[in-house]
């Protein structure tokens, strides 16, 4: 004991000194931490003045580097192949599609082809190409390139495919597809097995973008008869950029191309700069460092729309953010269950607490913002009496209790999954059950939610293809709720509205097939296999001297327009 | 030398445990990089998994690789897209070693600095001064003073911050550098203006990670110094009529340099696999950053252990020259043992 204290008495002093010394750090630490935030209440986000573009220069200025900085780097940059959005606003500057979205619109105009016609079955289309294109390796844009854009993704085969190639977006999207052939060097003959309404806004999607076959076979081909070129490091296409360098995780330089068909961009080079962290990206972008920027957290968003020397701009989001319940499991089994969930959760306070107010409550699976939305659903209103008596009606008077999967990351359209997780807790606590929170990674969440082992998940999904089929088809029908590989993450199983939406996928006529979503969106609205619970805006911010540039709505960015300001 | 290749010859199974470990751990992880590839084709799934061996058992895909890198120096292809992860790793590697260098310069000239004032005037203001940098830079966390040095430099002094290795615009004059650590080479080419942009990038990160060795060294050398101060060697060369300056700086520091030595090793080994927090604030395109990004995140196993296996090396050849560096500094261990 005597030795102890001996050796603590003279230490005492010493801690105590060292204690008070760090007592004016941990104070000033407290007050710059704090201290902003506790004085003044942040200035709030006049949506009034929100534009979905920057303004034209009548004469936009020639020349110039145009640094726009994105959360994380490009993973490759073959745009079949391509399944992230960082990749694929590189690579939607470095291709064409033989259609395209009108700019920042979600209307289809003719791109690389001129023009089409279809058959009166709908199975047969023709498309006319434009003629005298060429690739940036000054290989000739022909029929023939068109046919093997799409093969290499269809068949297995196919000397321009490797054992890493999953080409999704051609496997989720492309079924009906049959074949591909070559008319004539500037005709393309598509031909599908059964009517698909949504093939035309298919086309525009960038895995449908035409490459070079001419850069494929550049390098020969290896023992198993493939070739050796590697696309995705180093891509090739017709678009209005070229692909210059990559320095991984730093960022990828394009150089605009001069003999562009539709006209060359205005800037010099694109750089797609990676800055992971959303507020040192806002610093940089305030700095100058970056030009332009995606993604700034919803809490600054006002910061931006008052700093005069940057332009906040939005639109409309085309995305859901949904707890997914799995209707094959007790206790989600019972309809009533489900029903009864939805009127505990009270969406109005996940939107003030979880996203800034900002983002629209979501009454439907298929988002206010895309065509085909039923207009005449009514959401339900937060009823907890009512909830509890759907529960004892099922069986669960005394409560039950059940589990919540929610990624640990942010996504879009679920800016604060920590926040949003525990207001469906505080909410589903009120009513009687009894939810225990899963943080999980996102590849386990995905692993998790896809083979199925989940209860309750917190999901979302942005569009694809600007077309209703892509988020009902793929997020509620039986089609997509095959264990491992399910998209339907509710695991729904209903006939009806199986048969509904297959009906509507070989429906041309828009308005027969906007019926036949509204039925679907009805029925689905009764069942609750999902909570739609919120469509969150899309936000960039740009520096102001920044012109032409145009949020396009259905996803990808695309630079050519885009300026400097004289 | 004998003793330089024991310790050489020791660290080759301490590599093999390290490796063996990472294995293990990245394959542990729920969910794989096949997966994220092929979400909806299971059969294009086994397909990849049955090329790349995946099926095999542990100790049997463990052995492949430890082979491939005995034999090959090959650390194995990606899981996410099939490239050899060897270059993108050593790139890595570079800018990480650039960064912690610049942090580490900064830190141990700082905090050599302070740490004698602190040790030569005792209880004094200059010393609580030092005192409150040391135990600032021990307790901030990086990723908040990043972030406040981002602030400061953005909002007062209107600094150009930028988060890339060197200007967009400087592409073609880097274009032709053999190594990717561009802030030495450009020095060595002459290159002025990309030594600039470098600096100039590399200036808010490497002060803000330079908080963690500066605290060390602080501390270390107030400590050790006022230790040699007292011991009988100072009093006699002082009362022999040896000037103050003299004495601290040549015999007091020269003593008092071995645990600051060996501190400084182990803190550039921890720098080199730690600045993960700094890599991310700053956005540099660094190992730490790749290793939790490309391969954490995307379960991609030769990322996650060729990165750690090359953090390790890098930390036993570092404590190695630091063992070698003790012969220098004090003739009394350069008797053999």
């Amino acid at each position: 004991m005597k030795t102890k204290s001996r050796f603590l008495l003279p230490v005492l002093p010493a801690l105590c000194h060292r204690m008070t010394q760090g007592l004016p750090l941990l104070l000033l630490c407290l007050c710059l931490g704090c201290g902003a935030d506790a004085k003044k209440k942040p200035p709030a986000l006049d949506v009034t003045k929100l534009l979905p573009q920057a303004p034209d220069d009548a004469e936009p200025k020639p020349g110039g580097i145009f640094v726009w900085g994105r959360s994380a780097d490009a993973t490759l940059l073959d745009p079949a192949d391509v399944t992230d959005g960082e990749s694929v606003m590189v690579v939607t500057n470095l291709f064409d599609t033989l259609v395209a979205f009108k700019r920042g619109s979600t209307e289809i105009e003719p791109s690389l082809a001129r023009e089409w016609t279809t058959s009166d079955d709908k199975l047969t289309w023709t498309f006319t190409l434009l003629e005298g294109i060429k690739f940036h390796d000054g290989s000739p844009l022909d029929a023939n390139a068109v046919v093997f854009s799409f093969e290499r993704q269809r068949d297995p085969a196919h000397p321009a495919r490797r054992a890493t190639n999953a080409f999704s977006y051609y496997q989720n999207n492309f079924k009906a597809l049959e074949k591909v052939e070559a008319v004539d060097e500037k005709t393309v003959r598509f031909t599908l097995n059964q009517p698909y309404a949504p093939f035309l806004a298919a086309l525009a999607l960038f895995n449908c973008a035409i490459v070079s076959p001419t850069a494929f076979a550049s390098e020969g081909k290896d023992a198993d008869g493939r070739y050796k070129y590697n696309f995705a490091q180093k891509p090739v296409g017709s678009g209005p950029f070229v692909f210059e360098s990559w320095e991984k995780d730093a960022h990828i330089t394009l150089r605009a191309n001069k003999d562009y068909w539709g006209g060359a961009p205005h800037i010099e080079k694109l750089v797609f700069k990676a800055v992971t962290d959303a507020q040192t990206r806002l610093k940089e972008l305030e700095a100058g460092g970056i030009h332009g920027m995606e993604n700034p957290e919803l809490r600054d968003l006002a910061l931006i729309q008052k700093n005069p020397d940057l332009r906040l701009v939005g639109g409309p989001g085309i995305n859901v953010c949904y707890l997914a319940m799995h209707t094959g499991k007790k206790p989600f089994d019972d309809v009533r269950v489900r029903q009864a969930v939805a009127f505990a959760i009270d969406k109005k306070r996940i939107i003030a607490t979880a996203y800034d107010n900002l983002a629209k409550p979501a009454v439907s699976m298929c988002p206010e913002t895309m065509a085909g939305f039923s207009k005449t659903l009514l959401d339900r209103t937060r009823d907890p009496k009512r909830a509890k008596r759907l529960l004892a009606e099922a069986g669960y008077a005394d409560g039950l209790k059940t589990t919540l999967s929610y990624p640990v990351a942010q996504r879009t359209y679920l800016p604060n999954p920590g926040t949003t997780a525990i207001q469906i807790q505080q909410d589903l606590r009120e009513v009687g059950i009894e939810v225990e929170l899963k943080r999980c990674e996102w590849s386990a969440l995905v692993k998790e939610t896809q083979t199925g082992n989940h209860d309750m998940c917190l999901m979302g999904w942005m569009a694809d293809i600007f077309d209703p089929d892509n988020f009902l088809y793929v997020l509620l029908d039986k089609d997509n709720a095959v264990e491992g590989v399910a998209n339907n993450l509710s695991f729904y199983k209903g006939e009806r509205v199986h048969e509904l939406l297959l009906a509507a996928q070989r429906t041309y006529d828009w308005h027969r097939r906007e019926s036949l979503y509204h039925e679907a969106q009805e029925i689905l609205h009764e069942e609750v296999p999902t909570v739609p619970l919120a469509t969150v805006p899309d936000f960039r911010a740009l520096r102001k001297d920044v012109r032409g540039y145009s949020i396009y709505p259905a996803g990808g960015e695309f630079f050519r327009h885009v300026s400097f300001a004289r | 030398m004998s003793y330089a290749l024991r310790r050489i010859l020791v660290t080759l199974p301490l590599l093999l445990a390290v490796s063996l470990l990472v294995f293990a751990l990245a394959d542990s992880l729920p969910g794989d990089a096949a997966d994220w590839r092929f979400a909806k084709q299971p059969e294009a799934k086994e397909a990849w998994r049955k090329a790349r061996g995946l099926d095999d058992p542990f100790l049997v895909r463990w052995g492949r690789y430890v082979t491939g890198f005995a034999t090959r120096l090959d650390l194995d292809r990606s899981y996410q897209d099939d490239e050899p992860v060897g270059p993108e790793l050593f790139q890595k590697l570079q800018a990480t070693f650039e960064l912690a260098l610049c942090a580490m310069v900064l830190g141990v000239l700082v905090g050599l600095m302070v740490g004698i004032l602190s040790a030569v005037f005792p209880r004094t203001p200059l010393d609580y001064a030092g005192n409150v940098l040391a135990l600032g830079g021990i307790s901030v966390p990086i990723f908040w003073l990043g972030m406040v040095l981002i602030v400061i430099a953005v909002k007062v002094l209107g600094f150009p911050f930028s988060t890339n290795r060197y200007d967009p615009v400087l592409q073609e004059r880097v274009a032709d550098f053999r190594t990717h650590l561009y802030l030495l080479e450009s020095l060595v080419r002459l290159r002025l203006d990309v030594f600039a942009s470098c600096a100039k990038n590399l200036l808010l990160p490497s002060l803000a990670l330079s908080t963690i060795p500066m605290a060390v060294v602080t501390r270390m050398t107030r400590s050790a110094m006022l230790e040699e101060m007292g011991k009988d060697y100072a009093t006699t060369a002082r009362a022999k009529g040896l000037p103050a300056r003299r004495v601290i700086l040549r015999h007091v520091l020269r003593n008092a340099l071995i645990p600051i030595v060996t501190i400084t090793g182990l803190q550039f080994g921890q720098l080199m696999g730690g600045a993960v927090l700094t890599e991310t604030v700053f956005s540099w395109p660094g190992l730490g950053r790749y290793i939790v990004a490309s391969g954490v995140e995307a379960r991609d196993t030769p990322v996650i252990a060729g990165g750690i296996l090359l953090v390790a090396t890098t930390f036993i050849v570092v404590n190695l020259l630091v063992d070698l560096l003790y012969v220098v500094i004090d003739p009394r261990t350069r008797r053999a043992p």
